[in-house]
């Protein structure tokens, strides 16, 4: 029996262009919503005149700050974000005035009626200025201290809203450096890098009599979204109905809420449903992208080559809220992986400043903290093997990770195979093959971890034996329904077209949902605990009718099997059941369940010394890898990545000045496309089955960027390059 | 003011203010909504249709370009039940992910392959240029496309 597992659920509708997104829905009586966004990055709000606004035939909400509760704010964890800016504005972009209207050019026009008088206040744009003493606050440092979240440590400097520290104290890792034979210092700037997904954050709010408010969103956790509606808006979880829809690309950036509470309390003053869609201008102008920083990162080096001592500070520009920030001290989750990478370096210490600034608040992209730190990290080490003569795969051999890893169970797991994935990507770019003198290769390693999450779904069978499996999860392109399917199919030996899966939130409680490459090895271990009771329960329903000790059953090869001999299929064991058999199940992940995978990342690069371009023309991912469910969408997350990370290294920086962004359309702001495919060479390694599940959507855009920099200094020499890697810098260091 | 139009096969009268697009029209008046609209100033390539066979960003075609015109979107070229070579190919060989920009992009493979039956990679490098997508890295599309040429070629030798 031939099973086509691997087919994508959701193939046809996609490829016919019926699938039907946020942005196809259209409700009966729908408004469409705007907003004015504010043109400075610091002022106080002196007066809002909406009045020609309100007159305006066709128009039927208009909002201002001061029309909603005053104690409305939210925020994915520190909720810091009004829903309109009240009283000041802190960044060029910030919503101020919102409108319904009948149709677009109605609300369009009725924004150009609206006046807002500002009155401009100091502002800051760098996050190492704005923590000076003296620098201009943009939040009450008391309110800060007041919204702060559990885990959250705020710091005393100006502006900070969170600093936590790992590692050492300050005196420790000082004294750990001082016995040092070479201490290296290097700083690196990062660029905040929009998600670019295809498809733009749109919302539609409805409201029904009861009170119920009907949400289609491209949003990608929908019990997530609900949450910070419940906190942030004071609603119910019965009052919220959030449909689930595919996502046209997610990158990290539709967990944000964006604009679904303002749309509420549009549909709220409109009677109507508000449908408001960001254009691209608005996405790229007050999105939530990656954020900008400055990695500031000092070993201490013996001669031999052992790290012996590191300190790493990272300064984030958290831009003027820290609410599109998920992760429960308010930083960026995968800083702190990404700041020790996979090395053993005895003393080390890691600071993340995430800093206030009058600019777009930040948000997360795949990779959050980490494609940053990673960034610096192996730049970095690169520049220490360099100055030291010491080959860049063996100083990192040397340094690498040696500590077994802990098994899904708690035990012993198996070792880091750095050397493997080193050699593998090192041989396959030609680290040490003879080059012509612009031709540069560099290699990245790179430690993968999950982040623990609580997921929930429900599984259920059919008295004619049609598995279903109930899930919360959004498809946010990566194909997890069709994984989850074929799970759940090769769980009871079964053909595809024997599982459904169905998105709902219906019952559920609790879920993460997509995020942190977390799902197919959550939901995975979650289906399959599933399968297993299902099992168990079919087995009490043939051991009752047949007599059979439930212990003498055995599911095998999708048949009970009884230590007699005797044997009955799925369909003759679910038949017993006079109804559906249901299980619900709540997981929430333990430490062991944290998946650490090591991967290496080559790239090969033609610098052009005149112009200063750099072109790629090779790359290479070497992974490490556990069980794979579904080979093609597992390399296609690689590749995808990869390109993230290439776009990352060589033209991704969303510019801005004076806290205004300077590219607001695709016109300024490139990411890669066809013509920019270097080659790419994908290599697995064999399959190490301890590993489990393993992730694969963060981790290869992490170490794409810092190869390619190292491939250029491999030709430009040894600095500390920022990204995007500016053509007319790379010049200067080329020139002859 | 009134415009017709033909889309896929159809015929349509519509009533727009001139300065709307055809994207619009497609999306909202004609509830066509398979063509997507992201960057709206023609660079990424998810609005992509055929004008009167010819590819066009429908973002940037206003109402009055598209009077008297031939158009052929995603649901011109094939039904969930049947789907056209090149469709099936992007399924075949994981030519889309997410599947936003995947209708553009089938529209786009759909007109290289009647002009150019047999692609080089690079001739689909090409043509494609402009047909962002930000889940796949391209290669399984330029597979795909590939794949669909293959398919063909082998169906009429």
């Amino acid at each position: 029996m031939t099973i086509d597992l691997g087919v994508r659920i959701d193939g046809p509708e996609k490829v016919a262009g019926v699938a039907r997104y946020a942005a196809d829905i259209q409700r009966p009586g729908m408004l469409f919503g705007r907003v004015l966004r504010s043109p400075v990055p610091h002022a106080r709000i002196v007066a809002i005149d909406t009045e020609a606004a309100r007159a305006l035939s066709g128009v039927h909400a208009v909002l201002a700050g001061q029309d909603l509760p005053a104690e409305v704010r939210v925020g994915r964890n520190m909720r810091d974000m009004p829903v309109l800016a009240r009283d000041k504005v802190r960044f060029i972009g910030e919503k101020v005035v919102a409108v319904a209207a009948e149709s677009l050019e109605i609300a369009d026009r009725a924004l150009q009626l609206v006046h807002v008088q500002y009155e401009d206040l100091p502002a800051v744009f760098d996050p190492r200025e704005a923590m000076q003493p003296g620098a201009p606050l943009i939040h009450d440092p008391a309110t800060i201290r007041a919204w702060a979240v559990r885990e959250q440590v705020v710091p005393d400097y100006p502006n900070g809203a969170a600093a936590p520290v790992w590692g050492a104290t300050e005196e420790e890792v000082r004294d750990a450096l001082a016995q040092a034979d070479f201490v290296f210092e290097h700083a690196f700037r990062t660029p905040r890098q929009h998600q670019l997904y295809l498809e733009p954050h749109v919302c539609i709010v409805e409201l029904d009599a009861a009170g119920v408010a009907h949400i289609w969103a491209a949003n990608k956790a929908p019990i997530l979204l609900a949450t910070y509606l419940r906190e942030g808006l004071g609603l119910e979880r019965h009052q919220l109905d959030i449909h689930m829809l595919p996502l046209g690309g997610d990158f990290g950036g539709k967990g944000s809420f964006m604009d679904v509470p303002l749309a509420y309390f549009l549909a709220r003053a409109s009677g109507r449903p508000v449908k408001i869609a960001m254009s691209y201008i608005e996405e790229l102008t007050a999105g939530n992208p990656r954020h900008a920083s400055t990695i500031v990162v000092q070993s201490g080096v013996m001669r031999d080559g052992r790290v012996i001592a590191r300190w790493l500070r990272g300064y984030m520009n958290s831009g003027a809220y820290a609410a599109f920030k998920p992760s429960t001290d308010t930083t960026l989750p995968g800083f702190r992986r990404g700041a020790i990478g996979p090395y053993d370096v005895p003393v080390q210490r890691s600071e993340c400043h995430m800093i206030y600034t009058n600019t777009v608040p930040g948000g997360h992209m795949r990779s959050p903290g980490e494609a940053q730190t990673a960034y610096a990290l192996e730049c970095h080490t690169d520049l220490i093997a360099r100055a030291i003569g010491m080959d860049a795969i063996a100083f990192r051999l040397l340094n690498g990770s040696t500590h077994p890893r802990v098994s899904e169970t708690g035990g012993p797991g198996s070792p880091p195979r750095i050397r493997e994935v080193l050699e593998l990507a090192s041989q396959a770019i030609g680290l040490d093959r003879e080059r012509p003198a612009d031709i540069g290769r560099g290699v990245a390693l790179i430690e993968f971890n999950t982040t623990p999450g609580v997921y929930s779904a429900i599984m259920s069978i059919t008295p004619d034996g049609h598995l279903t499996l109930q899930t919360p999860i959004i498809e946010n392109g990566t194909g997890s329904l069709t994984v989850f399917r074929q799970i759940v199919a090769e769980e009871f030996n079964v053909q595809v077209d024997q599982v459904s899966v169905v998105q709902s939130i219906e019952n559920i409680e609790v879920d993460r949902g997509v995020g942190g490459s977390r799902v197919t090895r959550m939901v995975g271990k979650l289906s399959i605990a599933l399968a297993k009771q299902l099992q168990t329960r079919l087995a009490v329903l043939l051991a009752e009718e047949f007599g059979v000790p439930p212990a003498a059953l055995a599911f095998d090869g999708g048949r009970f099997v009884a230590d007699d001999g005797r044997s009955w299929s799925l369909a003759e064991a679910a038949s017993l059941a006079s109804e559906d058999l249901v299980e619900n199940m709540t997981y929430a992940a333990t430490p062991n369940d944290r998946a650490v995978t090591f991967m290496a990342q080559a790239a090969e690069v033609h610098v052009d010394r005149e112009t200063g371009e750099v072109k790629p023309i090779r790359m290479v991912s070497v992974h490490e890898v556990g069980r794979i469910v579904n080979p093609m969408l597992f390399r296609t997350q690689i590749a995808g990545a990869v390109m993230q990370g290439l776009g990352y290294a060589l033209m991704e920086g969303l510019k801005e000045e004076e806290g205004r962004v300077t590219m607001p359309n695709l016109h300024e702001y490139k990411i890669p496309t066809m013509a920019d495919l270097p080659e790419l060479e994908i290599i697995l390694l064999p399959p190490d089955l301890s590993l489990g599940l393993t992730p694969i959507g963060e981790g290869p855009n992490a170490g794409m960027a810092p190869a390619l920099a190292n491939a250029v200094v491999d030709v430009v020499g040894p600095h500390a390059l920022d990204i995007p890697l500016e053509p007319a810098l790379i010049r200067a260091l080329a020139a002859p | 003011m009134s415009i017709e139009l033909t889309v896929n096969g159809q015929h349509y009268e519509v009533q727009t203010a001139p300065n709307r697009t055809l994207v619009e029209i497609l999306r909202d008046d004609l509830r066509l909504t398979g063509t997507k609209e992201a960057c709206s100033i023609g660079v990424c390539g998810v609005c992509t249709v055929l004008l009167d066979g010819r590819i066009v960003s429908s973002c940037l075609v206003l109402a009055q370009m598209a009077d008297g015109a031939q158009v052929t979107t995603i649901e011109g070229l094939g039904s969930e039940d049947h789907l056209s070579p090149v469709q099936q190919a992007f399924i075949d060989h994981g030519g889309f992910q997410c599947g936003i920009c995947t209708p553009g992009q089938i529209v786009a493979a759909t007109a290289l392959l009647d002009e150019i039956p047999s692609p080089t990679a690079d001739q689909v490098k090409e043509w494609m240029t402009g047909n962002l997508c930000r889940c796949t890295g391209y290669y399984t599309i330029i597979e795909s496309i590939l794949g669909a040429a293959d398919a063909h070629s082998r169906a009429t030798a």
